[in-house]
């Protein structure tokens, strides 16, 4: 009889910390990260946290094509350029230009090569217009300003642009916190010769190599 | 003259009611053991503990020796506890040195013993370098949670936040501490064993692929669950953080953590004066001493301020993303929901906040 008792009781004794572990060490229920965010959506506003790190009153708007995403800020191109408009002192039209040029096609900006596409794909004349020297264009023939210059790349570069809208893409140069600014897609790819460099690592570690040598 | 002195000795018998060695004639007349008799009464063998000691005879030469040892001793260990020499500042220092070694865990100081120790702190680098550091407690934001995303395809192995990660983050220079891993893969594989991460050639190599690692920040943190004395914990923005106060050096973290997200501090940290971070966090870059555990902060000094980890702000290629889980509008939300990403090691259920993508 003692016997059973003590069994009972081993039994209880076990099943009561069974139960009552995982309270005790802190595991009362397995975390999913991705639950745990579906679960506390709710508007946020960050505004009154910080001091807007960047000024983002210079800076272009952009309002994306794709549903969803919430307008942000990229960079002001044309701020940047030095000589901008370019109507400011070529106040000819280019087809005039052209002609004065005769058989030499390119008079101007012959410091530029473009190293884009191939030849029968694209030349200057694919981004830059013909006769408004101060923009470019689309594929259908619409006026797009060099701030605007990223949707001119999205035409071709459509997946890139889509992650570039949402955030995939690219560089952000104000921390993670609302409002949003991205770099454009001239910020970091030449559009004449947008192919990056190799290059040696940023670093030499040189105990590791003490280590394994 | 002989008369004057013996004069003398008999005013200094009087003041002090007896010779020295004449206690226990003074013992019968006055006895101490209250009601009389008891003590008197007895001989010296019988006499109980304090009795037989107070009335042991000792002559004037062992009296005066032995007290003059016992004044040098005590001098000897006054000297060594408290400077009594006037250096005002090296015995500020030792003060708050003192203060220093007895402070609490992080969680369970009060605000005011918080202050208090980051004031310490703070007077202690100014005393030892000239400089002034400004040591902050930035509490976690409210409805925020920080995760991470890692383009794989954009890294092409340069290396740049593995640099920017140690200028930030105060990490010792002499071993070449590094939280961040990047490794080069060859394409085809996902093995971490054959990757090298001490590659020095230009990059990218053809035929390889390059991924980053640094802690994780789990939720289901096995470190936090190993650590035995509650030196490590999850903030509520869900930072992994550790008291470098409080860690013991048992490293039972760095054995429990499967993603290789933890160092330790094998002897005292080296870093040149002149490339201190002097913008620190008391759970994040401040310096650290031999013997305890560090890992990446998410650069809990920048990101409690809106800013990106530095690591996010040097890499080149944007490959690396990072913002609030529990706001629907931010890029990592978007991410997560848009790009086909993954964990490492997802069976063993820590649930990682570090996602991994490709274009």
């Amino acid at each position: 009889m003692k016997k059973l008792l003590v069994i009972v009781g081993v039994i209880v004794v076990v099943y009561a910390i069974a139960r009552l572990a995982p309270a005790m060490y802190h595991e009362e229920h397995h975390v999913q990260v991705l639950h745990e965010i579906r679960a506390h959506d709710s508007s946020l506003s960050y505004d009154l946290m910080f001091n807007r790190l960047m000024d983002t009153s210079e800076l272009v708007k952009v309002h994306p094509f794709q549903k969803g995403i919430l307008p942000f800020f990229t960079q002001n191109r044309e701020g940047e350029l030095t000589s901008f408009p370019c109507s400011n002192c070529h106040n000819q039209p280019l087809a005039e230009l052209k002609a004065k040029a005769g058989t030499n096609a390119q008079k101007a900006h012959w410091n530029i090569k473009l190293d884009h596409a191939p030849q029968n794909m694209m030349t200057c004349a694919t981004c830059h217009a013909d006769a408004n020297i101060d923009q470019m264009h689309s594929l259908v023939g619409a006026d797009v300003g060099f701030n605007e210059s990223f949707k001119v790349c999205g035409q071709c570069h459509s997946s890139q642009y889509k992650d570039w809208e949402g955030g995939a893409h690219g560089k952000q140069l104000n921390g993670w916190a609302p409002p949003r600014v991205a770099k454009t897609c001239v910020g970091c790819h030449n559009p004449h010769k947008p192919a990056f460099p190799s290059r040696f690592p940023a670093r030499y570690n040189t105990q590791k190599l003490q280590k394994q040598n | 003259m002989l008369i004057d002195l013996l004069k003398a000795k008999q005013n200094i018998k009087s003041l002090f009611g007896a010779e020295v060695g004449e206690l226990r004639r003074s013992e019968d007349q006055s006895c101490g053991c209250g009601g009389g008799g008891s003590c008197s009464d007895q001989t010296p063998e019988q006499q109980d503990g304090y009795q037989a000691v107070m009335s042991k005879k000792v002559s004037r030469r062992n009296a005066l020796s032995s007290i003059t040892a016992g004044l040098i001793a005590g001098v000897g260990l006054s000297q060594q506890a408290c400077n009594m020499v006037v250096n005002s500042d090296s015995a500020e220092i030792s003060s708050l040195k003192w203060d220093e070694y007895f402070k609490k865990n992080y969680r369970l100081m009060t605000d005011g013993e918080r202050d208090a120790t980051i004031d310490r702190l703070q007077k202690l680098y100014e005393k030892r370098t000239g400089k002034t550091v400004s040591i902050e407690q930035d509490k976690p934001l409210e409805n925020v949670l920080y995760g991470y995303a890692f383009n794989v395809s954009k890294c092409q192995g340069y290396m740049d936040c593995v640099n920017a990660c140690v200028e930030e983050n105060n990490q010792d220079r002499s071993t070449e501490m590094q939280y961040i891993r990047i490794h080069e893969i060859e394409n085809g594989k996902v093995n971490f064993e054959e990757a090298n991460d001490n590659f020095f050639h230009e990059v990218p190599a053809m035929g390889h692929y390059y991924m980053g690692t640094q802690c994780y920040h789990c939720e289901n943190a096995p470190c936090v669950q190993a650590c035995p004395v509650g030196a490590t914990w999850q903030e509520d923005d869900g930072i992994v953080v550790v008291d470098y106060d409080w860690c013991i050096g048992c490293r039972y973290c760095m054995a429990a953590c499967p993603y290789d997200g933890r160092r330790f501090n094998w002897k005292e940290p080296e870093i040149p004066e002149s490339e201190i971070n002097l913008n620190q966090h008391y759970l994040g870059n401040r310096p650290r001493k031999k013997g305890v555990m560090e890992k990446c902060t998410f650069c809990i000094q920048r990101s409690r301020k809106g800013k990106n980890p530095a690591c996010v702000e040097a890499c080149p290629t944007g490959a690396r993303i990072f913002g609030n889980l529990l706001d629907p509008n931010s890029q990592i939300r978007w991410v997560l929901e848009n790009k086909k990403v993954f964990r490492l090691k997802e069976e063993l259920g820590t649930e990682p906040k570090f996602w991994y993508y490709m274009d």
